[in-house]
């Protein structure tokens, strides 16, 4: 009952980085265009899984996301 | 319990809690035997005990630990599936069951928690979600576990002694856990994330014992579950 959709685009917001409104746009993009290279080149049952593991390897690598800023922990 | 972990506590009160639980184990069980308790009653009796070992084990990452991990409902699938592949298709007893699917969770929650407790808040309740989904997506596309139907025609093994037992043992190991040493470094780690790892604690290392255990459970409670609704079906789980 749209808690996919709300799920991609929380995601999105993720990949681009939260608070960066170009992120957003740019992982809109990205998500976009993945799911539909998995479903039209692979096997679309994978669909949801492939944009998940992309997400999980972008927050392994850049955890604040695509456009993220690094800032410093204040103690 | 938590509270008072500095008491003596006396052999007496000990035995005391043992005859308590045992009567009420004979009680239900003879209830049972006797036909009081019907059919309904014994699905509701395996729903509580299902449910309180789920809450147990979620309430050792999301509450002791304060990780926010949406990722529960996949352990249990694994666990599920690796013990009804067990008892249904290679015939092995139910505990071979309960043992590998409780095994196979913990090491999804190893193999998952290692990589994502280095992320915070918002960021590790995505990844802990975006791997739930992806243990539903490959499960789902398993053909020999039956594919988006799900497994059925389960072989019905969970009893109340099962049942009873299962939810004894997940209380008691989480209490003692907490009342350890490694449970007061899991709370520092929940309270000062930064203060703890000050104090000397390897908060990574404390962070995935918990979920560690935490999956465990779960897949306790997936193998408990599927051998006593007589069907698994992932989405049943992740629909939330």
């Amino acid at each position: 009952m749209g808690i996919i959709p709300g799920l991609k685009a929380f995601v999105a917001a993720v990949l681009g980085g939260i608070g960066i409104i170009p992120g957003a746009m740019v992982g809109g993009f990205v998500m976009g265009l993945l799911e539909t290279m998995v479903s039209g080149y692979g096997n679309s049952l994978y669909r949801d899984a492939v944009a998940f593991g992309v997400l999980i390897l972008i927050l392994l690598i850049k955890p604040t996301g695509l456009f993220g800023k690094n800032t410093g922990e204040k103690v | 319990v938590i509270g008072n972990a500095g008491k003596e506590k006396t052999w007496l009160s000990f035995i005391i809690e043992v005859i308590v639980l045992a009567a009420l184990f004979t009680l239900v069980q003879y209830a049972i035997t006797i036909g009081l308790v019907n059919q309904s009653y014994q699905i509701n009796l395996a729903s509580m005990s299902i449910n309180i070992i789920l809450a147990v084990s979620l309430n050792l990452i999301n509450g002791f630990t304060g990780q926010l991990s949406l990722g529960h409902a996949g352990f249990m699938a694994v666990g599920a599936y690796v013990s009804v592949i067990l008892t249904n298709m290679l015939d092995m007893p139910f505990i071979a069951g309960i043992i590998a699917g409780c095994l196979a969770a913990g090491v999804a929650g190893f193999l998952i928690g290692v990589p994502t407790l280095r992320l915070k808040g918002d960021y590790l309740a995505i990844a802990t979600l975006g791997f739930g989904e992806i243990i539903r997506v490959v499960l789902q596309n398993i053909d020999a576990v039956g594919g988006p139907a799900g497994i059925l025609g389960i072989t019905k093994m969970t009893t109340w002694p099962w049942l009873y037992a299962a939810v004894i043992v997940t209380i008691l190991v989480i209490v003692n856990l907490m009342n350890s040493s490694y449970g007061r470094a899991i709370i520092s780690v929940r309270e000062d994330e930064i203060a703890s790892e000050l104090m000397g604690i390897n908060t990574t290392r404390y962070k995935v014992l918990a979920f560690v255990i935490g999956a465990m459970f779960a897949g306790l409670a997936g193998a408990l579950y599927a051998h006593v609704f007589l069907y698994y079906k992932t989405r049943k789980h992740s629909d939330f």
